[in-house]
């Protein structure tokens, strides 16, 4: 993919002339910046949605809010990776504001008692997407007519509404701070040159890794019951409440794959690391190159999530073999991006001091 | 027999002879600069909270075990007194009192953690060790103006020789350790470093033609091989300095190294003759106290270095039985891997402790699983929920540590009621820009197996030329 000015010399040969300042350029114009501007607009209509459904709670309002949670929860997976520069805030990646789950129900239902409804103080696990999704899809087997009469009639219904504004509105207003600080961070991004801890190559590697760890990790390992000794824990998926999981975590996984490619938001296949470990000609071998093989590893992670279904946390039950042969290309896909990739591009995870033994 | 007599005879009248004692001063007080420097840049770093304090666990030393670290006031006690011996053996106060406290706390710091082992700081634990040894103290110190009567100009020729020797098994051995497939065919692991530096100013256009990482790594290796041959010899002295000091700016430069490289540019003086020590202590000592002289001996011939019949002298004596043992085993050291099948580069069976220096780009992911075979309950294990990133990273491709590790999980699980976990670990190398490949067999209970010299049968073969 993309297109890149490399030799083709002889299979030993691994001079390349790569052009790294386009491809930190792609990745600020073409894939972060959009994708957090398109993001932010989605946070901005689900604030209005919230605000329209606070104000008056019905059935119509709620369908327009869920749905625009859904469609900004699905913008949030394509960006939830750029957890750097902006993103840390307060020394956390943005994400743990904006997607902590599972989210702790306890302490929202307290908070709803207690009238402590203040996102932008509350604790991380009662915050973010999640905490929203809970609040608008109730209890798993809620109608409906059940969630309205809770903002309604039920008890606590006013601090109900104030906490989903507050939420939505938490959530929109990271999204433009995000967007904000891009506009100053972007040059950095794009003249940081290197290897070294902290460049933007350095950036992009381990958030991809980490990206991947948190689709792996968070949202297969732990339901599955992988450090549970195998019990499948249902309700610990994302999307719990909604039954979204699955279309979530593909979401992610399209947004990690054009990451790697270095495709735009629009779909041009600019210059990303796949090119670059292609010009490189890294990891060859009988079966080819280390570019070649993580292209497949994504296109077998893509057919084994394909087979996924929502309500996952259902599927995990009655089809849990499908959904452990997800995780399990996810695994395999952890050595190609996290040892064999890092070492082919220089980034290494220096904490001290190392004379390389 | 009669010649290897008059031979052996004749190195220990070189050995033994007397001369000025002034080299030896300059590398006390070099060393202990260094270190103070070196120490007070760690704790200043926060690493000492890193490495010694933020581990749950530690990865031991076979037969070392028992060494655990103090806890955080402990451990920057232990810092703090580094620090403290350092500045006084660079003043010479009390000199072996402080050189072998500084020798048991550094030495104590770097046997708390194999996932912490450097090259460098093996070889510094060496040079506090032969320093201690050493009568580096008797001269242009405190030791001297609160003792004059302890005072000495003249040292056997043995102890700055051993400093030279030290320094030539360092280099040489490093440089035979470069004398290796990947290092001069492939130009492994160089070529995949130099790819972080294409867009350096001015050169890194270098860093992107594959003739570069050759030309690093022959001349490397050259470098290592011959250099303590070059700062021995009078007419290439000087030439081979200027090489000393530019090798270490340049390696300071591209890689994170830390103080070695400093290290090295002034540890290497002590190849320089004992006139230029002489003259160097003369001149510091016109610039600090002017002529006055009562804590240099200005007639080097009255005094030798002898001491007096006490416990002291007697311990004096077994000084050559030690330095002979301590040489021997830094020669077998190095060659042991000789003794394991495999590519030593793969199974890291005798790596250790042999001047292996940036010589593998090796990184890998270990997946290790618990089972209960009562239960058949399965776990798969979170690494850094045990683990540091650090520790994480050297235990994924070290067989001995992977080993260590199960035996942690192994524990961990006990004490919460599993009788008898099976663990079992799959785990994926990559080594100098391979693809990754199996590493061991995952299949064994690594719980039931136990660490020992013996070859690692359950490592998985490495079949590539190497």
């Amino acid at each position: 993919m993309g297109s890149s000015a490399c030799d083709t010399d002889g299979p030993e040969e691994v001079n390349c002339d790569f052009d790294l300042q386009a491809m930190r350029t792609n990745y600020a114009e073409e894939l972060i910046v959009p994708k957090l501007e398109q993001w932010y607009t989605s946070t901005q209509l689900l604030a209005a949605m919230a605000a329209q459904y606070a104000g008056a709670p019905s059935e119509p309002n709620l369908v327009e809010l869920r749905i625009m949670w859904y469609a900004s929860y699905r913008s949030y997976q394509s960006v939830c990776a750029f957890g750097f520069g902006p993103g840390i805030i307060e020394g956390l990646a943005f994400r743990e504001y904006i997607n902590t789950f599972p989210t702790n129900v306890a302490l929202i239902d307290g908070y709803l008692v207690s009238g402590t409804v203040d996102a932008t103080i509350n604790p991380n696990a009662s915050v973010g997407y999640p905490a929203l999704e809970y609040l608008i899809f109730g209890p798993i087997g809620s109608s409906q007519a059940d969630v309205v009469a809770a903002y309604t009639t039920g008890a606590n219904a006013a601090n109900r509404s104030a906490y989903v504004v507050s939420l939505a509105n938490r959530i929109s207003a990271i999204a433009q701070q995000q967007v904000d600080g891009w506009e100053t961070y972007k040059s950095t991004f794009i003249n940081s040159t290197g290897t070294a801890e902290g460049s933007t190559l350095s950036l992009l590697v381990n958030e991809l890794n980490y990206d991947l760890e948190i689709l792996k990790s968070f949202k297969f390992k732990i339901p599955l019951g992988k450090f549970n000794g195998g019990v499948a824990l249902p309700n610990q998926v994302e999307g719990y409440y909604s039954g979204a999981t699955a279309s979530l975590a593909v979401d992610q996984f399209n947004a990690l794959r054009a990451i790697y490619f270095g495709v735009g938001l629009d779909n041009s296949d600019g210059l990303g690391l796949h090119d670059y470990l292609l010009c490189l000609k890294a990891g060859q071998d009988a079966d080819g190159l280390l570019a070649d093989a993580i292209a497949n590893k994504f296109q077998d992670m893509e057919d084994a999530m394909l087979l996924l279904e929502d309500p996952m946390s259902e599927q995990l039950i009655s089809d849990k073999p499908t959904v452990d042969a997800a995780y399990l290309q996810m695994q395999m896909m952890t050595p190609l991006l996290k040892s064999e990739m890092a070492s082919a591009l220089g980034v290494q995870i220096s904490y001290q001091d190392n004379d390389g033994d | 027999m009669i010649m290897l007599t008059t031979w052996v005879k004749k190195a220990s009248q070189h050995m033994n002879r007397q001369v000025d004692i002034a080299p030896l001063a300059v590398l006390r007080i070099l060393f202990g600069v260094m270190m103070l420097l070196g120490t007070l840049r760690f704790m200043t770093y926060g690493w000492v909270n890193d490495l010694y304090v933020l581990p749950k666990y530690n990865f031991t030393y076979y037969g070392f075990e028992w060494v655990k670290p103090f806890g955080e006031t402990g451990m920057y006690v232990v810092f703090g007194f580094m620090a403290l011996s350092s500045a006084f053996i660079a003043l010479g106060f009390m000199f072996r009192a402080s050189a072998l406290v500084f020798f048991l706390l550094f030495t104590y710091v770097e046997l708390i953690d194999v996932t912490n082992y450097l090259n460098h700081y093996y070889f510094i634990s060496l040079c506090s060790f032969l320093l201690l040894l050493s009568p580096a103290g008797k001269t242009f110190s405190l030791d001297g103006k609160l003792f004059p009567n302890h005072r000495i100009a003249t040292v056997p020729f043995w102890s700055i020789g051993m400093f030279r020797l030290q320094l030539g098994i360092l280099y040489v051995f490093a440089g035979i350790a470069k004398l290796n497939y990947d290092w001069l065919i492939l130009a492994q692991p160089l070529s995949i470093w130099f790819v972080s530096f294409r867009e350096v100013p001015l050169v890194g256009w270098l860093f992107q033609l594959k003739e570069t990482a050759y030309v690093f790594s022959w001349a490397g290796a050259l470098y290592d091989l011959t250099i303590p041959f070059f700062l021995l010899w009078a007419p290439t002295r000087i030439w081979a300095y200027i090489t000393v000091v530019g090798f270490h700016f340049i390696t300071w430069l591209m890689f994170p190294i830390g103080m070695f490289a400093w290290v090295m540019m002034v540890f290497t003086w002590v190849f320089f003759p004992i006139a230029f020590h002489r003259k160097l202590i003369d001149e510091i000592w016109k610039v600090l106290f002017g002529d006055n002289n009562r804590l240099v001996e200005k007639s080097p011939t009255s005094r030798h270095f002898s001491p007096k019949a006490s416990v002291y002298s007697y311990l004096h004596s077994f000084i050559p039985l030690v330095l002979v043992l301590f040489f021997a085993i830094q020669f077998f050291l190095p060659l042991r891997h000789f003794l394991y099948p495999g590519n030593l580069f793969w199974t890291e069976q005798g790596y250790r402790f042999s001047w292996r220096v940036m010589l593998m780009e090796k990184n890998g992911f270990a997946q290790f699983k618990v089972r209960d075979p009562e239960s058949g309950k399965q776990w798969e294990i979170h690494n850094a929920h045990y683990l540091t990133p650090q520790q994480e990273k050297m235990m994924s491709t070290q067989p001995d540590l992977l080993l260590q590790f199960a035996h942690i999980l192994d524990n961990e699980f006990q004490s919460i009621g599993i009788a008898n976990p099976i663990v079992t670990a799959d785990v994926q190398v990559s080594l100098n820009g391979r693809r990754s490949r199996p590493f061991i067999n995952p299949n064994v209970d690594l719980s039931s197996v136990k660490d020992s010299w013996r070859p690692k049968t359950w490592i998985l073969p490495y079949s590539s030329e190497l």
